[in-house]
Protein backbone atom coordinates (compact mmCIF):
# COMPACT_ATOMS: atom_id res chain seq x y z
CA UNK A 1 0.00 0.00 0.00
CA UNK A 2 2.35 2.39 0.91
CA UNK A 3 4.98 2.48 -2.58
CA UNK A 4 1.81 2.40 -4.16
CA UNK A 5 0.92 5.66 -2.41
CA UNK A 6 4.49 6.58 -3.03
CA UNK A 7 4.44 5.48 -6.72
CA UNK A 8 0.94 5.97 -7.72
CA UNK A 9 1.33 7.37 -11.21
CA UNK A 10 3.98 4.88 -12.65
CA UNK A 11 2.06 1.87 -11.88
CA UNK A 12 -1.02 3.36 -13.08
CA UNK A 13 1.24 4.26 -16.30
CA UNK A 14 2.48 0.48 -16.13
CA UNK A 15 -1.42 -0.40 -15.86
CA UNK A 16 -2.07 1.23 -18.91
CA UNK A 17 0.57 -0.82 -20.85
CA UNK A 18 -1.18 -3.86 -19.71
CA UNK A 19 0.59 -4.76 -16.69
CA UNK A 20 -1.74 -6.03 -13.92
CA UNK A 21 -0.83 -5.15 -10.81
CA UNK A 22 -1.74 -6.33 -7.38
CA UNK A 23 -1.94 -4.49 -4.45
CA UNK A 24 -1.57 -5.70 -0.71
CA UNK A 25 -2.02 -4.69 2.75
CA UNK A 26 -0.17 -6.34 5.08
CA UNK A 27 0.69 -9.13 2.84
CA UNK A 28 -3.03 -9.63 1.79
CA UNK A 29 -4.13 -8.85 -1.57
CA UNK A 30 -6.80 -6.00 -1.23
CA UNK A 31 -7.36 -4.81 -4.76
CA UNK A 32 -5.66 -5.31 -8.35
CA UNK A 33 -4.85 -2.09 -10.93
CA UNK A 34 -4.83 -3.29 -14.53
CA UNK A 35 -5.75 -2.27 -17.95
CA UNK A 36 -9.64 -1.47 -18.87
CA UNK A 37 -10.99 -4.58 -19.61
CA UNK A 38 -12.09 -4.82 -23.65
CA UNK A 39 -15.55 -5.28 -23.62
CA UNK A 40 -16.64 -7.78 -26.34
CA UNK A 41 -19.46 -7.20 -28.45
CA UNK A 42 -21.26 -8.68 -31.05
CA UNK A 43 -20.75 -7.14 -34.70
CA UNK A 44 -24.36 -6.43 -34.25
CA UNK A 45 -23.94 -4.58 -30.97
CA UNK A 46 -20.96 -2.86 -32.79
CA UNK A 47 -23.16 -1.73 -35.60
CA UNK A 48 -26.12 -0.79 -33.53
CA UNK A 49 -23.87 1.52 -31.37
CA UNK A 50 -22.41 3.18 -34.05
CA UNK A 51 -26.32 4.37 -35.56
CA UNK A 52 -25.98 1.77 -38.44
CA UNK A 53 -28.12 -0.94 -37.98
CA UNK A 54 -31.50 -0.75 -35.77
CA UNK A 55 -31.81 -3.85 -34.01
CA UNK A 56 -34.71 -5.76 -34.00
CA UNK A 57 -36.02 -8.54 -31.51
CA UNK A 58 -36.04 -11.28 -33.36
CA UNK A 59 -38.80 -13.26 -31.55
CA UNK A 60 -40.10 -15.08 -34.04
CA UNK A 61 -42.54 -17.24 -31.76
CA UNK A 62 -44.28 -14.31 -30.93
CA UNK A 63 -45.63 -13.52 -34.89
CA UNK A 64 -49.02 -13.67 -35.37
CA UNK A 65 -50.19 -14.04 -39.32
CA UNK A 66 -53.67 -14.07 -40.21
CA UNK A 67 -55.33 -16.06 -42.85
CA UNK A 68 -57.03 -13.98 -45.45
CA UNK A 69 -60.05 -15.67 -47.60
CA UNK A 70 -58.46 -14.88 -50.76
CA UNK A 71 -55.93 -15.09 -53.03
CA UNK A 72 -53.85 -12.10 -52.90
CA UNK A 73 -51.04 -11.75 -55.51
CA UNK A 74 -49.06 -9.22 -53.24
CA UNK A 75 -45.49 -10.01 -55.32
CA UNK A 76 -46.91 -8.28 -58.42
CA UNK A 77 -48.04 -5.42 -56.05
CA UNK A 78 -44.52 -5.46 -55.02
CA UNK A 79 -43.20 -5.27 -58.57
CA UNK A 80 -45.60 -2.58 -59.56
CA UNK A 81 -44.51 -0.35 -56.90
CA UNK A 82 -40.72 -1.09 -57.63
CA UNK A 83 -41.48 -0.35 -61.20
CA UNK A 84 -44.38 1.62 -62.16
CA UNK A 85 -46.56 2.61 -59.25
CA UNK A 86 -48.41 4.88 -62.10
CA UNK A 87 -50.55 1.22 -63.45
CA UNK A 88 -52.44 1.78 -60.08
CA UNK A 89 -55.97 2.57 -61.09
CA UNK A 90 -58.29 3.64 -58.15
CA UNK A 91 -61.65 2.34 -58.25
CA UNK B 1 -27.55 -14.60 -40.94
CA UNK B 2 -30.44 -13.96 -43.50
CA UNK B 3 -30.71 -11.20 -45.65
CA UNK B 4 -34.13 -10.32 -46.90
CA UNK B 5 -35.99 -7.97 -49.21
CA UNK B 6 -39.20 -6.98 -49.67
CA UNK B 7 -40.49 -9.75 -51.37
CA UNK B 8 -39.47 -12.39 -48.63
CA UNK B 9 -40.99 -10.58 -45.91
CA UNK B 10 -44.41 -10.04 -47.72
CA UNK B 11 -44.09 -13.90 -48.66
CA UNK B 12 -44.12 -14.70 -45.00
CA UNK B 13 -46.80 -11.47 -44.32
CA UNK B 14 -49.16 -13.17 -46.37
CA UNK B 15 -48.56 -17.21 -45.94
CA UNK B 16 -48.06 -17.63 -49.58
CA UNK B 17 -46.81 -21.31 -50.96
CA UNK B 18 -43.05 -21.93 -51.44
CA UNK B 19 -40.11 -21.46 -50.08
CA UNK B 20 -39.78 -18.87 -47.73
CA UNK B 21 -37.15 -17.60 -45.09
CA UNK B 22 -36.95 -19.97 -42.27
CA UNK B 23 -37.95 -17.65 -39.08
CA UNK B 24 -36.39 -19.92 -36.08
CA UNK B 25 -34.87 -19.29 -32.28
CA UNK B 26 -31.52 -17.97 -32.41
CA UNK B 27 -31.80 -17.10 -36.49
CA UNK B 28 -30.98 -13.71 -37.05
CA UNK B 29 -32.45 -11.75 -39.76
CA UNK B 30 -31.81 -8.64 -41.35
CA UNK B 31 -32.99 -6.32 -43.86
CA UNK B 32 -32.16 -2.35 -45.51
CA UNK B 33 -34.96 0.10 -44.04
CA UNK B 34 -35.96 -0.28 -47.87
CA UNK B 35 -38.26 -2.89 -47.07
CA UNK B 36 -40.03 -0.88 -44.59
CA UNK B 37 -41.29 1.51 -47.34
CA UNK B 38 -41.55 -1.01 -50.33
CA UNK B 39 -43.83 -3.91 -48.34
CA UNK B 40 -46.43 -0.87 -46.73
CA UNK B 41 -46.40 0.30 -50.27
CA UNK B 42 -47.19 -2.85 -51.48
CA UNK B 43 -50.02 -3.65 -48.84
CA UNK B 44 -51.36 -0.16 -49.86
CA UNK B 45 -51.63 -0.86 -53.48
CA UNK B 46 -53.96 -4.39 -52.67
CA UNK B 47 -56.32 -1.48 -51.41
CA UNK B 48 -55.95 0.61 -53.96
CA UNK B 49 -56.90 -2.19 -56.29
CA UNK B 50 -59.50 -3.75 -54.12
CA UNK B 51 -57.87 -6.76 -52.99
CA UNK B 52 -57.92 -5.87 -49.04
CA UNK B 53 -60.60 -4.19 -48.00
CA UNK B 54 -59.86 -1.35 -44.86
CA UNK B 55 -59.93 -4.15 -41.94
CA UNK B 56 -57.60 -6.69 -43.73
CA UNK B 57 -55.49 -3.62 -45.17
CA UNK B 58 -55.69 -2.35 -41.09
CA UNK B 59 -54.97 -5.90 -39.67
CA UNK B 60 -51.91 -6.63 -42.79
CA UNK B 61 -50.14 -3.40 -41.56
CA UNK B 62 -50.10 -4.00 -38.02
CA UNK B 63 -48.86 -7.56 -38.79
CA UNK B 64 -46.11 -5.64 -40.95
CA UNK B 65 -45.38 -3.31 -38.59
CA UNK B 66 -44.67 -6.47 -35.75
CA UNK B 67 -42.84 -7.97 -38.38
CA UNK B 68 -40.58 -5.80 -39.34
CA UNK B 69 -39.73 -4.59 -35.45
CA UNK B 70 -38.61 -7.90 -35.31
CA UNK B 71 -35.88 -7.65 -37.77
CA UNK B 72 -32.60 -5.91 -37.94
CA UNK B 73 -32.83 -3.30 -40.00
CA UNK B 74 -29.73 -1.42 -41.47
CA UNK B 75 -30.80 2.23 -42.46
CA UNK B 76 -29.58 3.48 -45.67
CA UNK B 77 -26.61 5.63 -45.00
CA UNK B 78 -23.82 6.39 -47.03
CA UNK B 79 -22.10 3.92 -47.55
CA UNK B 80 -24.93 1.77 -48.56
CA UNK B 81 -25.14 4.70 -51.17
CA UNK B 82 -21.75 4.25 -52.47
CA UNK B 83 -21.80 0.65 -53.25
CA UNK B 84 -25.48 0.86 -54.92
CA UNK B 85 -23.69 3.31 -56.93
CA UNK B 86 -20.78 0.88 -57.82
CA UNK B 87 -21.22 -0.59 -61.54
CA UNK B 88 -22.90 -3.98 -61.36
CA UNK B 89 -21.95 -7.06 -64.17
CA UNK B 90 -26.03 -6.47 -64.90
CA UNK B 91 -28.53 -4.48 -65.42
CA UNK B 92 -30.11 -3.79 -62.05
CA UNK B 93 -33.02 -1.45 -60.84
CA UNK B 94 -32.06 1.52 -58.20
CA UNK B 95 -33.54 -0.18 -55.73
CA UNK B 96 -32.34 -3.39 -56.04
CA UNK B 97 -29.06 -2.21 -55.95
CA UNK B 98 -29.76 -0.98 -52.67
CA UNK B 99 -30.13 -4.26 -51.05
CA UNK B 100 -27.58 -5.90 -52.37
CA UNK B 101 -25.25 -2.78 -51.12
CA UNK B 102 -26.74 -3.23 -47.39
CA UNK B 103 -26.14 -7.68 -47.71
CA UNK B 104 -22.85 -7.09 -49.26
CA UNK B 105 -21.63 -4.01 -46.20
CA UNK B 106 -23.49 -6.77 -43.21
CA UNK B 107 -21.56 -9.75 -44.62
CA UNK B 108 -18.57 -7.88 -44.07
CA UNK B 109 -19.30 -6.92 -40.96
CA UNK B 110 -20.58 -10.10 -39.84
CA UNK B 111 -17.08 -12.24 -40.82
CA UNK B 112 -17.88 -15.81 -39.77
CA UNK B 113 -21.39 -15.88 -39.97
CA UNK B 114 -22.37 -16.24 -43.58
CA UNK B 115 -25.59 -14.39 -45.38
CA UNK B 116 -27.86 -15.62 -47.56
CA UNK B 117 -29.87 -13.22 -49.41
CA UNK B 118 -33.43 -14.09 -49.26
CA UNK B 119 -35.91 -12.90 -52.67
CA UNK B 120 -38.46 -14.28 -54.26
CA UNK B 121 -37.93 -11.58 -57.04
CA UNK B 122 -36.22 -13.08 -60.15
CA UNK B 123 -34.32 -9.46 -61.10
CA UNK B 124 -33.14 -8.85 -57.23
CA UNK B 125 -32.00 -12.41 -56.97
CA UNK B 126 -29.66 -11.54 -60.15
CA UNK B 127 -28.56 -8.58 -59.09
CA UNK B 128 -27.39 -10.30 -55.65
CA UNK B 129 -25.72 -13.22 -57.50
CA UNK B 130 -23.95 -10.88 -60.19
CA UNK B 131 -22.29 -9.45 -56.81
CA UNK B 132 -21.17 -12.94 -55.70
CA UNK B 133 -23.73 -13.16 -52.79
CA UNK B 134 -25.84 -16.92 -51.81
CA UNK B 135 -29.12 -16.43 -52.99
CA UNK B 136 -31.85 -18.51 -51.72
CA UNK B 137 -36.04 -18.05 -52.45
CA UNK B 138 -35.66 -17.77 -56.35
CA UNK B 139 -35.04 -20.01 -59.12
Amino acid sequence: MSELKAHLSKYLRMASRGSSILVKDRHEPIAQIGPPQVEAVSWRERMARQGRLRLGTQKWAALKISKLDRVVDIQASLRAVREDPSEVRRR
Amino acid sequence: MKYVDASAVLRVLFSEPGPSVPLVPGGRVVASQLVEIEAFRAVDRERLIGSLDDDQTATKRKELADLLAMLDLMPIDNAAIEGAKRSFAVNVRALDAIHVASAEILAAEAQGDPLEFWTHDSRQAIAARSRGLTVCGSH
